[in-house]
């Protein structure tokens, strides 16, 4: 990566190469008789020069070809926008928090099928006819990161992923379970529990009414809502002005229990890392305080814009992408909800009569900039007088998060890592809910 | 490169191995209103070999050239270790293929200038972004390149090029406090002359945005509706075609049991078909990763349950014949059973006698995406407009739809003659949950607008 740098840098004003190789082994299994693995060996880059104010970008899989790498790049840039940042030289030493586990590293491809194995094996004597896919993944990922400015920085990040995916009678889908840490871990018993109960009270459908009645979202499924927080705090739309936040610094947005961090210091988390994907050391920020706005997220480039700089939240993917598919984007690192003091026993008994969301369908929908959401309960429960019904069917729920934010009737006390934060469940009073029920 | 994979792949202890290299070139042009944002070049160079041995199967993908023998013998030695607890893999006949493909067209993109491709996104944003009310639109010119190699040990050598281009655009309207937004494709093939002349549907796309300021939100309940040509194609997709994919039917005893050939799912009009050489459509290929032709497979003939979607792998586990439908996004994942491009076949009524059909109801356009849970399905439209006494009413918006698979099917109660194929798509697939996600763009929806009863509308 060295000679690229050096190859190009003489071309132009600035540059960047940034270096990822990933290793990883992915091992499905299939309802307890059919498994595969796919080994993973992934060199990816990707090259930003400027040159004469313009930036040019070049990204994918390492090749030897560096001529076409470099000539690509100072192509692109000349026709490229114009940036006024100069890529990062201060060091991220002290920055971020443990993620690299060397269990993990040493660990073979063996150890996961005996650990999938072993969620079988204790799964088989509970409920012998249960339909059950599983996915394991220990994953090794070496960042690099060299600029112009003298920067010269490494990582090491490990996570093993785990999770569990029983099949409804007559679907493909049905309760999914998943666990994924930069340390290693033994799937835990008392979810293995829970999807096997979940699973028992989904025999029964429930066709539920339409009206307004408290939502208890898990945390698998508040990613979901999330989302709409990280494209309302995301920095580029505040210079683009078209997030609903533009002129919310320091006001109230939410209820005062909602307090949201971006934590890229937390141990084993995934989305810990001493510095983002430009190089620039990350820090915690406190995007919501007790409901209050306090700040946006911002790469080098949208940061230079709004004149705040870059907060370390230059993210090169998105949600569904696993290379260097784009082009920064401000993300957060990590963000984490504060947790309440409730069990999800004590929040169900809570509701007279309401939904247990654990996964939504078409997260996308509504309006997401304006905070908006219209889904399909896809895994949810109906709840009559505290107590579980059934499986609700036919249900979506709709809303808005900057206002169902101030209605939040409980948290959960413990977190749990979904595909955008560490959250805690949410139960949220006077949600909309349609379905198909008496009136 | 074929001698480059066969080499690698013999003598590499296994009783059957294929090798596949692609190198694809993307270039994307984004704006951010009339201005180029960036100018983005991808290069996705990398392998995957897949091996069968004892009936265990496994797979090794890298970027790297020089780590193809690594990645034989790891694909060998972790097939022949999976087999201890899964050797059930076998892989039903297929006809040796040698052949090469080149993409059709009339006019290819690589031969456009550059200046080119900007100016006509350009034209179109321009048009966008002076429709009053339109306040920003982001596009996208987006052009990929690939060339992609295939050989397994049975003796087929396929070599393809796959060429791809469109122009996409969101565009964001503004009346207030209040914003609507709407994206659009346009293209979604070879042919770079396919994304121009296209200004008047431009010029509608920017209209139906600024439109949906004025909407009203639809009542949520139970409705009788008339989909249009792209939901109806959605719904097939989400509702549907998921199901007809067999690798997820071959260890599900219930599905195989509620998906027995034969059964009836709709009415003697419906007749559902995925065909993976449609001209000019956005899913349409040649071979799949198997190496296997694709072809037009009927999966629902005259309201049956007809076929299935198969890999050479669940043909084999299933006693079907392989379909040409075993497709990975790219050398990063394992090929999963996908569709190709999935419609209803249009029949005889004309949309104003489904307008009559339904009395009061919706009329409902635009998938929004969607997704399905097994027998569950939800996908959002763009926008609708009310049907009162079969005649179309003011327009509505924040349209959800959602329901059973099964009893949505057996609601179809008419089917137009306005075909249409869809330009777009993408498709998210997973067997076990979002980490083990894969997207695909090229899979295309389409049909005719149809009529479906007692749809549950979400606001």
């Amino acid at each position: 990566m060295e000679k690229l740098l050096k190859r190009v840098a003489e071309k132009v004003d600035q540059a960047e190469v940034y270096h990822v190789r990933k290793q990883s082994s992915p091992v499905n299994f299939y309802n307890w008789r059919q498994a595969d693995v796919l080994h993973r060996n992934h060199d990816e880059v990707s090259l930003r020069v400027i040159k004469n104010g313009r930036i040019g970008v070049v990204k994918g899989s390492a090749s030897d070809d560096l001529d076409w790498f470099v000539s690509s790049a100072l192509r692109a840039a000349e026709v490229g926008p114009e940036v006024s940042f100069r890529f990062p030289s201060e060091s991220s030493a002290g920055c971020g928090g443990r993620i690299c586990d060397p269990e993990l590293i040493d660990m073979k491809p063996e150890q996961m099928v005996k650990d999938a194995v072993a969620i079988y094996d204790s799964i088989r004597p509970q409920a012998p006819a249960l339909l059950l896919n599983l996915y394991l993944d220990n994953e090794r990922t070496d960042v690099t990161i060299l600029n112009t400015s003298g920067k010269n920085e490494s990582y090491t990040k490990t996570q093993y992923t785990v999770s569990l995916l029983s099949m409804y009678e007559n679907s493909k889908e049905g309760i999914n379970k998943e666990i994924t840490s930069c340390r290693y871990f033994r799937f835990p018993d008392d979810v293995i529990e829970e999807l096997i109960a979940e699973n028992a009270l989904s025999a029964r459908h429930i066709r539920v009414p339409t009206r307004k009645m408290p939502v208890l979202f898990r945390s698998s499924s508040t990613w979901s809502l999330l989302y709409r927080i990280l494209e309302g705090a995301n920095g580029a739309n505040k210079v683009r002005s078209v997030t609903p936040l533009k002129d919310k610094i320091d006001t109230p947005i939410f209820g005062d229990q909602i307090t949201l961090l971006d934590d890229p210091t937390m141990d084993w988390a995934p989305g810990s890392t001493p510095f983002d994907d430009e190089g620039v050391p990350t820090r915690t920020k406190v995007i919501v305080d007790k409901g209050v706005f306090r700040n946006f997220i911002y790469d080098l480039n949208f940061g230079s814009k709004s004149g705040t700089g870059s907060t370390g939240n230059g993210i090169k993917r998105s949600m569904w992408t696993r290379g260097i598919e784009v082009n920064p984007n401000p993300r957060f690192n990590n963000l984490v909800m504060q947790p309440g003091e409730l069990t999800v026993s004590e929040m169900i008994g809570m509701m007279d009569e309401g939904i247990i969301v654990n996964d939504v369908i078409g997260f996308h929908s509504g309006n997401i900039l304006q905070g908006q959401y219209s889904m399909n309960v896809g895994i949810g429960f109906y709840v009559k007088n505290g107590v579980i019904a059934g499986r609700a069917v036919d249900t979506m729920i709709a809303g808005n998060i900057y206002e169902d934010f101030h209605r939040i009737t409980g948290l959960g006390k413990t977190l749990a890592v979904n595909p955008i934060a560490y959250s805690p469940d949410i139960l949220i009073d006077g949600v909309s809910v349609s379905g198909t029920g008496e009136l | 490169m074929e001698q480059f994979l066969k080499k690698a792949i013999e003598g590499s202890a296994t009783d059957y191995a294929d090798a596949m290299f692609e190198d694809t070139r993307m270039m994307t042009i984004s704006f951010n209103k009339k201005e180029i944002q960036n100018v983005s070049t991808t290069i996705l160079g990398g392998g995957r070999i897949t091996a069968i041995a004892g009936g265990g199967y496994a797979g090794a993908s890298f970027t790297r050239p020089e780590s193809i023998a690594k990645a034989v013998k790891d694909a060998a030695v972790s097939a022949r270790a999976l087999a201890a607890f899964d050797s059930t893999n076998t892989l039903s006949p297929a006809p040796v293929i040698r052949d090469r493909v080149v993409p059709v067209m009339k006019i290819d993109p690589a031969t456009v200038d550059f200046e080119e491709k900007v100016a006509l996104a350009l034209e179109y944003l321009d048009l966008v972004l002076k429709t009053p009310r339109i306040f920003t639109a982001q596009g996208s010119y987006t052009e990929t390149f690939t060339r992609k190699t295939y050989v397994n040990s049975e003796g087929s050598e396929i070599s393809q090029n796959i060429t791809l281009c469109y122009f996409s655009c969101r565009m964001m309207a503004q009346d207030g406090d209040q914003t609507e937004s709407l994206g659009f494709t346009i293209g979604f093939d070879a042919d770079f002359s396919k994304l121009r002349n296209r200004h008047r549907e431009v010029e509608e796309h920017a209209k139906l945005t600024v439109d949906l300021l004025t909407a009203a939100p639809v009542t949520p309940g139970v409705h009788t509706i008339v989909a249009d040509q792209d939901l109806s194609g959605v719904f097939i997709h989400e509702a549907f075609g998921h199901l007809s994919e067999s690798d997820d039917t071959i260890n599900n005893p219930s599905l195989r049991k509620l998906l027995v050939l034969g059964r009836r799912l709709g009415s003697d009009e419906l007749n559902i078909v995925d065909q993976g050489d449609f001209p000019g459509a956005s899913g349409t290929y040649v071979y799949d990763d198997e190496g296997v032709r694709t072809r037009k497979t009927y999966l629902v003939k005259n309201g049956r349950l007809h076929d299935r979607l198969y890999s050479r792998l669940s043909a084999a586990q299933l006693n079907g014949q392989p379909t040409g439908n075993y497709r990975a996004t790219d050398y990063r994942f394992m090929p999963l059973v996908r569709m190709s491009n999935i419609f209803i076949e249009a029949q005889s009524h004309s949309f104003d006698a489904l307008c009559n059909a339904v009395g009061d109801g919706y009329y409902l356009c635009g998938g929004k995406g969607g997704q399905t849970m097994g027998d569950l399905f939800t996908f959002g439209a763009q926008h609708g407009f009310e049907i009162r006494k079969g005649k179309l009413g003011r327009m509505v918006k924040d349209i959800n739809i959602s329901g059973n698979v099964f009893e949505t099917l057996g609601n179809i109660s008419m089917i137009g003659n306005d075909f249409k194929m869809n330009e777009g798509g993408g498709c998210g697939k997973t067997r076990a949950g979002l980490y083990d996600m894969q997207m695909l763009d090229k899979s295309g929806t389409g049909g005719p607008s149809i009529v479906i009863r007692d749809v549950v509308i979400g606001g």
